[in-house]
């Protein structure tokens, strides 16, 4: 064994020449690898990355769509108003027809026809069939449009009030300013509100 | 083999390690070089587009509050105001919690208060028994949203908000909220201040009922 160990120690001695040579020839060859795998590491991101600098170009080139966005606020909110005061409208004149103990006239039913038609067009979903105001002598009024959250989807506000200007209830909804409606409708009463509740029929 | 042939090898292999590493380097360099240019570029363009979003969402705030004459932050800041100030009547856990919290609306807006009589009632005791431990009742907060309805100057504005919270016995009964059925309070209220002087009044309140 030792024989052995002294022979390759002697044959390394003997042609160190050679095996430096060898030895160079194996590096050059891994570092050639090494050097290929590192580039084409880079080479594979290189697409990804101008494809993400041409889209942030383009991001940034864009025209600012901000004055546009608040018009468009400015409309949606109109809209919302306006259509919140129909509904408001319509809801009082069915409420109306609901309070009298006379027979209606025809004109009286033609009229709460219309006003069940204005909610039916303006509101969304089950809510277009409940009344909302139960009591023909409060105020019912569209009391705000939040109209900061965004263009197509404004919170708004309904309140009640009784004569003595107690809170009767809330009309929560969303205007989607796209179907021109309000959605997600939430009617509440408060305790007040529901002590004078009067027959105005939907419920 | 001849020493000669050897010392060849050996130079030859020194020139190809010597001409690699050259190579390979500058290769590596080129290549390291043509990818951090890159990435800085895009570095620097996504830097643009944040500010320019930073101040398109400065420009489109003004806008609305010019519109509108409601300021947004003032908004925002006023419902985290009014998350701090209601919050404690709707997150309790025992009859002493809610006690203490009581005082504390008293002591805020008065015990004939429509927010206290309605959502801070007296907790009945009676000889060391109280409602809330009795019953094991407990309260947690979930949200509150907020309707700016008037603004009453620049920094004054009314509000009606709905707050929607669970009454509870057991801890375990919030892991499925979706099983407890929430209740609905209806608050009015007006801030007004600057900001750290910034405060809630002419609160009142109302118990919510569905349709």
């Amino acid at each position: 064994m030792k024989e052995k160990f002294e022979d390759i120690v002697d044959f390394c001695i003997d042609h160190y020449p050679s095996i430096i040579g060898v030895i160079a020839i194996i590096a050059t060859g891994v570092l050639a690898v090494t050097s290929a795998s590192t580039v084409a590491g880079y080479e594979v991101q290189l697409p990804e990355l101008r494809k993400s600098i041409d889209d942030a170009k383009t991001e940034l080139n864009k025209e600012s769509t901000v004055e546009d966005d608040v018009e468009a606020m400015k409309v949606s909110t109109i809209n919302a108003r306006d259509i919140g005061n129909e509904v408001v409208k319509a809801q009082m004149v069915v409420a109306d027809s609901y309070a009298t103990h006379e027979t209606p006239s025809e004109d009286d039913i033609a009229k709460a026809e219309e006003a069940l038609k204005v909610i039916a067009k303006n509101v969304e979903g089950e809510a277009r069939s409940n009344m909302w105001l139960r009591n023909s002598e409060w105020t019912f009024e569209l009391k705000s449009v939040v109209n900061y959250t965004g263009v197509t989807s404004m919170p708004v506000i309904f309140t009640m009030t009784t004569t003595n200007g107690q809170l009767a209830g809330l009309v929560r909804a969303v205007y989607d300013s796209e179907a021109e409606q309000f959605k997600d409708v939430k009617v509440q009463y408060t305790a007040i509100g529901r002590e004078e509740f009067s027959d105005v029929g939907g419920n | 083999m001849d020493k000669k042939f050897e010392y060849v090898i050996c130079g030859l292999g020194i020139v190809a390690l010597i001409v690699g590493v050259f190579i390979t380097s500058s290769r590596n360099n080129a290549a390291e070089e043509k990818y951090t240019a890159l990435a800085s570029e895009l570095r620097s363009l996504n830097n643009d587009i944040a500010i320019t979003q930073k101040n398109d969402a400065t420009k489109k705030q003004k806008l609305v509050q010019d519109a509108t004459g409601i300021s947004v932050d003032q908004v925002k800041e006023d419902a985290s105001l009014a998350e701090s100030f209601f919050k404690g009547a709707f997150t309790w856990t025992s009859g002493d919690e809610y006690n203490k919290n009581r005082e504390s609306y008293i002591e805020k807006l008065g015990k004939n208060n429509t927010f206290v009589e309605t959502y801070m009632q007296d907790n009945t005791t009676v000889d060391d028994y109280n409602k809330v431990d009795v019953f094991n009742l407990k309260s947690q907060w979930d949200t509150i949203t907020m309707y700016p309805v008037k603004k009453i100057n620049d920094s004054s504005y009314e509000y009606i908000a709905v707050v929607t919270f669970y009454l509870y016995k057991s801890s375990s009964d919030l892991d499925s909220k979706n099983k407890l059925t929430p209740s609905q309070a209806i608050i009015s209220f007006r801030a007004d201040g600057d900001d750290d002087a910034r405060v809630i009044s002419n609160v009142s309140a109302w118990s919510g009922f569905d349709s």
